[in-house]
């Protein structure tokens, strides 16, 4: 072989070349596209044929009109020539009213000459599922585990919900998720399998019915919406109705298609889910930061619609918190319509670290909501300790179905808007939190009352200095300060569940957007914090919360 | 908590909490605001990468045939990206690339001389920079993505060693079984060398590929030295997520 430098330059290289880019490069390269429809023009859609009567009374329910255009099928006209001009239909969305193609560039050229394509977009994949591995499998629980159980949903006033009897009956739940194993056989799921709340599964990676295959993530999510460990419900909604979707790929290939999640909302939406839980989480990628804005990717689109058809959709915030490349929250948590839930440390009720912050790229509170980020579930070994915001999001999932279940009369977006009025926090805020931990008093029609105030604002100059009122000093026992709510701010509600006598404050610009906040954990002496006011804008404001307590300071 | 108030009021500057407080988080959106120049696919991109390699490809003839698998190169370097375009960037790296090549014992052995050896290796450690072109492929977003690279890269060599060692013939008389011999600074090659490089990226996980061009010994030495192997190909790992 002859592998000198001219040789190897006139010969050898070009071949190498040649070689690689044909790798790389095939000249008739297939990539997947949507091909986006314009119209659905002479199509006759029946909504009674199509949906479930649960879907049509949900409609009722909420005023909606049973059926609009994003319900009808695609033309098929449309959809024949797409499938002539290109190799491979591999799937579609009535929704979006858009076409999954595999497509030649040349494909793709001839299809954006056809009077009824709008536009080709091309697919996102990326690493789906918003979970961390478990951290722990035992059969038994420790104490510390069985702690983490009972507060995961008691956080949240499962005894509240309990009381009355809410357990999400007559809410039906829809679940995506990568498989589902063991549910089955696993006792904690024997509840649903004996009272037939597993209504319906579809596996849309292999197309067929069977779901209870492929990955636990599914299993051990379903557990925190309506599972049972013993004597202890592993999530809020033991009563609900659940469909089950396995969209995602977990292990043998880690990257999903939006295109399942697609097709599982619509089905959803068909079966009469009244909440989709989702931990589907696209990022880095794919996306840069500046396009979590709800708006460009495809998913958050179709998000906006379900919530549009009166379906509450809950999805985990992310788990890029101490990523420190991303950080913030993934699509289609980005969705305005978007319950988003973030995930706090089960000691402290603070932001777990590896929870994605908010907010949008167009500064839109996200998340929403916060629940525990580190869970006990049901899985394939009993239960598992295990964490992620996976997990956070259908524990709020199953509180949303008991929300649901104690007044339905509530839109979807009326029971969106009240989730975020019960947290613990609220009106406070953070990127972090979100409006804090949902509280079930908020759904059971309690008093509520004026708040004492536990702060006060001192000005001297152009320093403000936030106080903590002496009798409500941290050595102070919070029973003497307990209080209720009016409806406006300032308020508080009763929260059952002990949280840390931290200060939360935040420093919001004219525009309403937060520029900075903290979060303390105040001494013995009265000050907490002293801002210098030259730094803030005429119209600023500081909001501080404390003790149940939210005050606010204009500038 | 003296050191929470100073990486707070280092943080802020508009707000100091006060000293008997405990931080437990701090978020800071106006930084977070700032639009970012660098990261795995903005204009600005940086990070180390280490690699290793295998030397391949034919000596120039059998004098300098070397042993396959066991020659091979280590690589620790800096690689700096410029983002032209989402398809095209340019950019340099700068590398700590030692080379081994173990040399073949032969009858037909010349380099750097006819004598074999239990053991004869040459250490070339070279400093050097590249500058290449990137080709990506795939959409991405803030991420490194598929690619591929061409350029050149030019060596400087710092240090260069030939090493053999040999059995001693009478480990009892001289107190020990082996010798070994390292010879330094040699004079027979060249001080700079140059060539050609091909990366095939998936993300973090680079295949490389490097041909030199120029000679590694000295045309005006005494001898005139039979080149070794010109390619070396392995894989490098970049240091980022």
């Amino acid at each position: 072989m002859n592998f000198s430098s001219d040789h190897f330059l006139y010969r050898w290289l070009p071949a190498l070349f040649f070689i690689v880019s044909a790798t790389i490069f095939p000249a008739h390269a297939q990539e997947k596209f949507w091909v986006v429809l314009k119209d659905k023009k002479g199509v006759a859609f029946d909504p009674y044929q199509y949906f479930d009567a649960k879907a049509i009374e949900r409609r009722q329910l909420q005023g909606l009109p049973l059926s609009d255009e994003t319900d009808k099928p695609l033309n098929p006209a449309y959809v024949l020539k797409i499938a002539q001009l290109t190799d491979s239909v591999s799937g579609s969305s009535r929704w979006l009213n858009a076409v999954a193609c595999f497509a030649t560039p040349e494909q793709v050229k001839a299809l954006r000459q056809q009077v009824f394509v709008k536009e080709i977009l091309p697919f996102r994949q990326q690493a789906a599922v918003l979970a961390n591995f478990p951290v722990d499998k035992e059969k038994s629980l420790s104490r510390k585990e069985l702690k983490i159980l009972r507060n995961q949903t008691a956080s949240l006033g499962a005894a509240d919900f309990s009381a009355r009897g809410l357990d999400g009956k007559g809410v039906r739940v829809a679940v995506l998720d990568a498989g589902f194993r063991g549910v089955d056989s696993e006792a904690g799921f024997e509840h649903l399998r004996r009272n037939k709340q597993i209504l319906k599964t579809w596996d849309f990676v292999k197309r067929r019915e069977y779901a209870y295959d492929y990955s636990t993530h599914g299993t051990m999510v379903l557990s925190c919406i309506g599972g049972r460990m013993g004597e202890n419900n592993v999530g809020l909604a033991t009563g609900a109705e659940f469909l089950l979707a396995r969209t995602e790929r977990m292990h043998s290939e880690r990257y999903s298609e939006e295109e399942h999640w697609l097709a599982a909302m619509e089905w959803a939406d068909q079966n009469g889910a009244d909440i989709i839980n989702s931990s589907l989480g696209y990022t880095y990628n794919r996306y840069f930061p500046e396009q979590m804005d709800g708006r460009t990717s495809f998913v958050a689109r179709a998000a906006n619609l379900a919530a549009r058809k009166g379906i509450l959709v809950v999805n985990a915030n992310g788990n890029d918190g101490s990523n420190k490349t991303w950080k913030i929250l993934g699509t289609p948590a980005d969705a305005d319509s978007v319950l988003a839930v973030g995930g706090i440390d089960p000691e402290d009720l603070m932001h777990v670290d590896f929870s994605s912050f908010g907010p949008t790229a167009t500064k839109k509170m996200k998340p929403n909501v916060s629940a525990f980020g580190v869970v006990i579930a049901v899985g394939p070994n009993g239960s598992e300790q295990t964490q992620g915001t996976s997990f956070a999001s259908p524990l709020v999932a199953g509180f949303a179905a008991c929300a649901w279940q104690s007044n339905r009369q509530l839109s979807n977006m009326q029971l969106f808007r009240q989730i975020e009025q019960s947290g613990h926090l609220y009106p406070y805020f953070d990127y972090a939190h979100g409006f804090g931990v949902p509280q079930a008093r908020r759904f059971l029609g309690e008093t509520v009352q004026e708040a004492e105030p536990t702060i006060a604002f001192e000005r001297t100059g152009n320093q403000l200095t936030i106080l903590i009122k002496p009798r409500f000093l941290p050595q102070v026992s919070p029973d003497s300060i307990q209080k209720a709510f009016t409806g406006n701010a300032p308020y508080a509600l009763p929260v059952d569940f002990p949280t840390p006598d931290y200060v939360y404050y935040h420093l919001v610009n004219p525009k309403g957007y937060l520029d900075k906040y903290f979060v303390v954990k105040p001494g013995k002496e009265a000050e907490v914090a002293t801002l210098n006011l030259a730094y803030l804008k005429p119209g600023s404001q500081v909001r501080v919360y404390y003790r149940g307590y939210t005050g606010t300071f204009t500038y | 908590m003296r050191k929470y108030l100073l990486f707070l009021g280092l943080f802020i500057g508009s707000v100091s909490t006060l000293s008997a407080q405990k931080v437990v988080l701090a978020e800071d959106l106006t930084k977070d605001s700032i639009p970012h120049k660098f990261g795995p696919n903005r204009k600005h991109f940086r990070h180390l990468y280490v690699g290793y390699g295998f030397v391949a490809g034919p000596s120039e003839n059998k004098g300098s045939a070397v042993k396959y698998g066991e020659s091979h190169e280590w690589q620790i370097g800096y690689r700096y990206k410029y983002k032209v375009g989402n398809v095209y960037a340019l950019g340099f790296d700068v590398a700590f690339n030692p080379q081994t090549f173990f040399l073949k014992q032969s009858i037909e052995k010349t380099l750097p001389n006819a004598a074999t050896h239990e053991k004869e290796k040459l250490k070339f450690t070279n400093i050097g920079l590249g500058l290449y072109n990137r080709i990506n492929f795939g959409k991405r977003g803030n991420y490194v993505g598929n690619f591929i690279d061409l350029g050149v890269y030019g060596n400087w060599l710092a240090f260069s060693r030939h090493i053999y060692e040999d059995e001693m013939p009478d480990p009892k008389l001289t107190g020990s079984e082996h010798v070994v011999v390292r010879h330094k600074d040699l004079t027979y090659v060249e001080d700079f060398n140059y060539g050609l490089l091909a990366r095939l990226g998936f993300n973090r996980y680079v295949f490389y590929g490097n041909y030199r061009l120029s000679d590694l010994f000295d045309k005006d030495y005494t001898v005139k030295y039979a080149e070794l192997p010109r390619v070396a190909v392995g894989l490098q790992i970049s240091l980022h997520k």
